[in-house]
């Protein structure tokens, strides 16, 4: 029992089936980080002490240097689809695994600015402006966690699919490329509002 | 198709270094101490409104998607502006009653005395 | 290309089952053990207001001192509104009902993502398991409202946390579900299932998947701050200079730093639970409409208006949601934006009932247990609706906000509105699900005292919450001065809910019964004479995909009675001709 237009694009719709199931489940992720920006913009602007809280504390350059490594990631992302489409899957595993390197590096950097808020005695709870901080980068972080496993099991055992069922494969990475961009996206609006703004 | 794919790669080459120099000039322009505070909000929002158009429309593949993605899309955007703006427009003085005062200092609920009829002696 | 059958283990064939119809039927079971576990909390809480303070007979030994506490009853009125709605309805109408249906009846094989079909009830059960480990916890499970209001719920007892828990993953199923049924939907209608071909069934499940998609993930957000303020200490939710109990909590050095902001956990949450209650409702009305139209040997009156109404519906749902905070200091400008907009809100539930009654005029009806039920719907439904006017008109609503009027509303649109729903779509599809119809003297009991209870309890919440009676009272008004005129209710509403316990006892024995019959060589794939293509399979449907050839679709869904034919009914699924 096969279930239709799993690599084949339905007709009336041009899509196949898992592209549609993620730009829904992207949609939703919009209303997620929707509620979370909304919730910042309204603790921000109802608190007159906001800017005693901290926000010059944050490593702007770091964070700068992030920025850039996961929109390297992104590229490399995008490249490793557009291998696939160009039929070369040793150049897929190479992209791919650059995404995969960028992303642990965008982990390792995160990790770093954390722990040094924490050895400077600032936490979560110290005030809004660390709390909205710390659980916005980290809601983004448990997404790149998300992405990485996702991408890792594409890039080792996943990859078998190419053998068997190449575009479905193809489609496969498309669909996880248009997560991990959203990841990017989402932290190219954080980047901002939290660190420059 | 090896051309298409190629043009699509020159594409995204230069959507990243694109992407590189305005995350460089949002940096940049934080630096900058504009008059107004919202001057500010609006250009840092622009760029990153820009540079997230760069990756939807290029990466995502946006710029050449099928209408029911679109709708959706669409959909979504104006109940996210919805949210992203009620809890706001709800501080905003100008939305309260205008007779009203948020509290202040504990006061009590300080009602706009127009006519100057009362005294602070009538509460204890 | 088929697949080659390959023998599946226990395990594989009715546990992690990937197949559409063995996850509808345990998303069936598990819900309706939900459904009758979250009534019989209710059950205890309204003995304690028939006669408080005194023993609870029967299951008394559970509580301390044979009685409720007042933080206890608050505990049980917590998890019975959790539980009926996150756990029993939701789960059916659209994990049940959604699943096991909408391939059927858009001539597909199973769902667009079977695996994910899979997860999502899997994240469903441990939701559950988290929500009810709030009752073996120390200090009780969440008793701060199924609202949860902060600060309140901030400080609660672990119960709370997880409530939380139990909260991320009913989202997270909620949303691998929804987006299944929505892609489902778009993706797999076989050939000639054009959109106004669609049963009204599909539109509803459509636009409810779509609710949950898009209005949940505020609500997830607003619980990932409230587990960080109660786990993080953060200050979400946590105003400055809160003092409980004569104990500073927040402010310079103190536990919370303070400058958060109760109303921004209630944006959040009612801007998910608004949309929430019309997930309540749409897949009701979809199940009624497919009942009627069955049943009336008529097509439903003004197919494309219903079609139009439940857009309009899910649409107007998302800027509504402050209705439920008139009583927040909100300025002028702000309550008439949200009034005007839920005034517009009930038009299109007005136009979908309209609809519905009109398709009885003139109609052959068939007075069965599913019918019975969905007629009953059509003015327990209105009585509901009509009841929400005054709570949507702010100056109304400043009296009757938090009373027991607000509790009979909302339990008119959801008990004799969606559960009959639910009740008159099991009596329906049973026969499908299983070979073989439930008995209809039973069934017939089972409506007759399930309807006359049903609204002696909720009748007189109408009078008590007009005099003023506040809900989540522990001791039902006893010691409150608006109540006395109206105590005597209590009793009588409590009576009728123990006795509405019993009236399920038919359906119960029903059900079990007829499971243990032992059903027709042939079942009958079609015993109510409908046009939908979920009766063109065989009952139940074939194991894997469901129909024996794929089905094609020459009509529209309702094309009963059409003249000049020989039967009252002709199938979307026949060739003109083959009658």
């Amino acid at each position: 029992m096969k279930i239709p237009y799993n690599e084949e694009l339905r007709p009336d719709t041009g899509l196949y089936n898992a592209k549609l199931g993620i730009w829904l489940f992207l949609a939703s992720e919009v209303m997620l980080f929707g509620g979370l920006f909304s919730a910042y913009i309204m603790l921000r602007l109802s608190d007159p002490n906001w800017a005693n809280y901290g926000q010059s504390a944050l490593n702007v350059p770091l964070a700068t240097l992030n920025t850039a490594v996961l929109i390297t990631s992104s590229v490399t992302m995008v490249m490793s689809w557009v291998s696939l489409k160009m039929q070369d899957v040793k150049k897929y595993s190479m992209y791919m695994g650059l995404t995969l390197l960028c992303s642990f590096g965008f982990l390792i950097i995160k990790y770093i600015e954390y722990t040094s808020k924490f050895e400077h005695g600032l936490f979560p709870s110290t005030n809004n402006f660390l709390a909205v901080y710390f659980t916005l980068t980290g809601l983004h972080g448990l997404h790149v966690i998300g992405g990485i496993l996702v991408n890792g099991y594409f890039f080792g055992p996943g990859k078998k699919m190419w053998d068997s069922e190449p575009e479905r494969f193809t489609n496969r990475i498309e669909v996880a490329g248009l997560y991990w961009h959203f990841v990017d996206l989402v932290w190219i609006f954080l980047f901002p509002a939290l660190y420059l703004l | 198709m090896s051309n298409d794919m190629n043009h699509h790669i020159k594409i995204y080459r230069n959507v990243f270094i694109g992407l590189l120099i305005f995350t460089g000039l949002t940096v940049g322009a934080s630096y900058i101490d504009f008059n107004l505070i919202w001057i500010g909000v609006t250009v840092g929002l622009s760029i990153a409104f820009f540079k997230g158009y760069l990756v939807a429309a290029n990466f995502m593949h946006l710029n050449d998607e099928k209408k029911l993605i679109y709708m959706i899309l669409g959909m979504t955007i104006f109940f996210f502006v919805v949210l992203f703006f009620m809890p706001t427009l709800w501080n905003s003085n100008e939305l309260k009653s205008p007779d009203y005062l948020p509290i202040q200092n504990g006061e009590g609920i300080n009602k706009i005395d127009h006519n100057n009829n009362h005294s602070h002696g009538d509460h204890h | 290309m088929n697949n080659t059958h390959h023998e599946e283990s226990f395990w594989s064939k009715y546990i992690f089952s990937q197949d559409h119809k063995v996850i509808g039927i345990q998303y069936g079971i598990t819900s309706l053990l939900f459904l009758f576990f979250g009534f019989s909390l209710m059950l205890v809480m309204r003995w304690q207001l028939a006669y408080p303070d005194t023993e609870i007979p029967l299951v008394g030994w559970m509580f301390e001192n044979r009685m409720l506490s007042p933080d206890m009853y608050n505990s049980l009125g917590v998890m019975h509104g959790t539980i009926m709605i996150f756990l029993g309805v939701v789960p059916i109408i659209v994990g049940a009902f959604g699943n096991y249906l909408v391939p059927l009846q858009i001539g597909a094989p199973d769902m667009a993502f079977p695996k994910l079909n899979m997860a999502s009830y899997w994240c469903f059960f441990i939701a559950g398991i988290f929500m009810l480990s709030g009752f073996f916890l120390p200090g009780g499970p969440a008793n701060s409202g199924w609202t949860s209001y902060p600060p309140l719920s901030n400080i609660a007892t672990t119960g709370q946390t997880v409530w939380l828990f139990g909260m991320v993953f009913l989202i997270t199923s909620s949303l691998l579900g929804s987006i299944n049924i929505i892609v489902t939907i778009i993706q797999l209608r076989t050939e000639g299932l054009t959109w106004m071909k669609l049963p009204f069934f599909i539109w509803a499940q459509l636009v409810t998947s779509f609710l949950l998609v898009l209005a949940f993930p505020p609500l997830e957000a607003a619980g990932i701050f409230q587990l960080m303020d109660r786990l993080a200490f953060t200050s979400f939710f946590m105003p400055s200079g809160l003092v409980v109990g004569g104990e500073v909590l927040s402010g310079v050095g103190e536990t919370y730093a303070g400058g958060g902001s109760p109303l921004l956990w209630q944006h959040l949450f009612w801007f998910l639970a608004h949309p929430e209650v019309y997930v309540l409702i749409l897949p009701a009305f979809g199940i009624i409409g497919e009942i009627i139209a069955n049943n009336t040997r008529k097509p439903i009156w003004g197919y494309k208006i219903l079609v139009y109404s439940v857009f309009f519906l899910g649409f107007m749902s998302f800027i509504v949601w402050a209705h439920h905070m008139f009583l927040t200091g909100m300025g002028q400008t702000m309550s008439v934006f949200f009034a005007i907009t839920t005034m517009i809100i009930s038009v299109p539930s007005v136009v979908i009932l309209t609809c519905l009654v009109i398709s009885l005029w003139g109609g052959s009806i068939r007075f069965n247990t599913p019918m019975l039920f969905a007629l009953s719907f059509l003015p327990m439904f209105a009585m509901g609706g009509v009841t929400g006017l005054p709570l949507g008109i702010p100056l109304s609503d400043i009296h009757l906000h938090d009373t027991y009027y607000v509790i009979s509303h909302f339990h008119y649109v959801v008990a004799p509105g969606t559960i009959f729903a639910i009740f008159a779509g099991i009596y329906y599809w049973f026969p499908k699900i299983t070979g073989k119809k439930l008995n209809e003297v039973l069934g017939k009991v089972h409506f007759i005292f399930s309807i006359i209870f049903m609204n002696g309890i909720f009748f007189p919440m109408l009078i008590q919450g007009l005099a003023g009676v506040s809900r989540r009272l522990a001791d039902g008004g006893e010691s409150y001065a608006h109540a006395q005129s109206v105590l005597q209710y209590n009793e009588m509403m409590s009576v009728s809910a123990w006795l509405l316990a019993l009236a399920q006892l038919p359906f119960i024995i029903n059900f079990i019964m007829t499971l243990l019959k032992k059903k027709k060589e042939v079942p009958d794939s079609n015993p109510w004479k409908a046009t939908t293509l979920e009766w063109a399979c065989p009952s139940p449907p074939i194991a894997h995909g469901n129909f024996k050839t794929k089905p094609v679709v020459y009509r529209g869904p309702y094309e009963y009675s059409v003249p000049e034919h020989k039967d009252d009914f002709s199938p979307q699924f026949e060739k003109l001709g083959d009658k």
